[in-house]
């Protein structure tokens, strides 16, 4: 099959631009900033298009939020979260949590008791409040 | 060449539409930089460390892990997985310092230093979404327990690219939309879906050229949304688009002998051709499939078409073959292979 023509849009060129017109528009002037983990400034994300560390995302957090309100729904993360983020017990919680949350889903409604269950002695014994 | 007992056959109640379904996480190391600033050295030891992770653990049966290194499979075993959906087409033709750990079943393929140091998958045929989610969340928490994620409470799992943070996660579903393809309809769901944070693009082929109305849909937005909502979404969706395209293939076939036609010369072609190239070959297999589902067509079953479409790629030609082949050649065998199953 033939291209009609060789055009190529890189999703890294496009995103590049995307986060400093984002950017511009907010009135942030480009920085020369480091970052202090990987050495990435922010001209160096809107020339690659993408984010060199985790660090990154806290070092350029204003610069990047615009470019983010625009890509998703919201600028808070409302998933789960992964157990090394959290305590021991509160994250058993939420990864019962969300366990429930299939089990119920799939109308597996003994299984989705037992997890409740365990859910409440957890609290109990944690002395966790419910929400 | 992968067999009938490969989860792409796997069918369930919404086959004869979803095709299969997929999930993938996007995960990275807190302790590295990502990818992009990573040297060879650091990805070896991304890799080892991924790679330990699993050395002492049993995952079940048939799930038990082979580590693969890309440098150290060739190009044509690397493109048949591909095209098997197993990896990318990235991760196939740039193979340095990327691994693969590949279940023997096949479903469970974490591509170590893609985009992210981490890309879990889980694949299902048909609609399953909700148990490959169980599945992929213990696996998720181990590696976390062992390698720790890079995570921000505001923007979620943290990913190279800003299109994947929040979730990390992409939900993908392939459809087979032979008769809202031919109805014109597609356009007009890719506007809907995408007001409501879903994407729609075609499996095999690209753009205009769209071969054989195979179409995946995922989500696009990953943050501000949790898993459990977007497969609510997903699944609202798909159930419209199945009953749908259900209604579509009836009218069609009730009120249009041309389809009929088509569907039944389809199934003549891929019976007695003597050379059939992929991409003919995924057009007429997805007539093919319609007529099964719609009772057209009984001597071969949703089952086998699955596996034919899913292993008669190029490379997966010549990988079966054992040697370079021309493209004659590689669609004689394709015939022959077809015509073995049928």
């Amino acid at each position: 099959m033939q291209k009609l023509a060789n055009i190529n849009f890189s999703l890294d060129d496009i995103l590049g631009g995307f986060i400093s017109s984002s950017n511009s528009q907010s009135g942030f002037k480009l920085e020369k900033k480091r970052c202090e983990k990987c050495g990435f400034t922010f001209d160096d994300i809107i020339r690659t298009g993408k984010v060199g560390c985790d660090n990154c995302y806290k070092q350029f957090r204003e610069m990047l939020l615009p470019s983010i309100k625009k890509l998703h729904v919201n600028t808070k993360h409302i998933g789960k979260s992964p157990a090394s983020a959290l305590t021991k017990v509160s994250s058993r919680i939420l990864a019962l949590k969300a366990e429930l949350e299939i089990a119920v889903k799939n109308q597996e409604f003994e299984q989705a008791a037992r997890i409740r269950d365990e859910i409440n002695a957890l609290k109990k014994a944690g002395d966790f409040k419910d929400e | 060449m992968s067999s009938k007992n490969n989860w792409f056959c796997d069918i369930n109640e919404y086959s004869d539409v979803v095709v299969s379904s997929r999930i993938r996480l996007a995960r990275n190391i807190k302790d590295y930089k990502f990818l992009g600033r990573l040297t060879s050295e650091e990805k070896q030891q991304i890799i080892s460390r991924v790679r330990d992770v699993f050395s002492q653990i049993k995952l079940g049966k048939n799930k038990d892990l082979r580590f693969i290194d890309m440098e150290k499979i060739s190009n044509v075993e690397a493109l048949s997985m591909a095209e098997r959906h197993l990896i990318s087409y990235d991760m196939a033709k740039a193979p340095k310092d990327r691994a693969l750990l590949l279940s023997e079943d096949e479903t469970i393929s974490l591509m170590i230093n893609e985009e992210d140091h981490i890309r879990l998958q889980i694949f299902s045929g048909g609609f399953d979404i909700y148990n490959i989610y169980s599945q992929i969340e213990k696996i998720d928490a181990l590696l976390d327990e062992r390698l720790r994620y890079a995570f921000d409470s505001d923007f979620g799992y943290l990913t190279e690219c800003l299109t994947n943070i929040g979730t990390g996660m992409r939900v993908s579903v392939l459809l087979h939309l032979s008769a809202l393809d031919r109805c014109g309809a597609v356009q007009q769901l890719s506007r809907t879906l995408s007001k409501m944070g879903f994407t729609i693009r075609g499996s095999f082929g690209e753009g205009s050229q769209v071969k054989g109305s195979f179409y995946q849909i995922s989500n696009q937005v990953t943050l501000g949304l949790n898993e459990s909502a977007v497969f609510e979404n997903l699944k609202s969706i798909v159930s419209q688009i199945v009953s749908q395209e259900r209604a579509a293939r009836k009218a069609l076939i009730k009120n249009d002998i041309s389809f009929e036609d088509s569907i039944k010369r389809a199934f003549g072609v891929i019976k007695y051709a003597a050379l059939i190239n992929y991409e003919e070959f995924i057009e007429l297999a997805s007539l093919v499939r319609v007529g099964i589902s719609e009772n057209l067509i009984k001597e071969i079953d949703l089952k086998t078409i699955n596996y034919l479409i899913n292993s008669l790629g190029p490379a997966s030609i010549v990988l079966y073959n054992g040697s370079e082949l021309s493209a004659t050649k590689r669609d004689m065998i394709r015939a022959a292979i077809i015509n073995k199953n049928l």
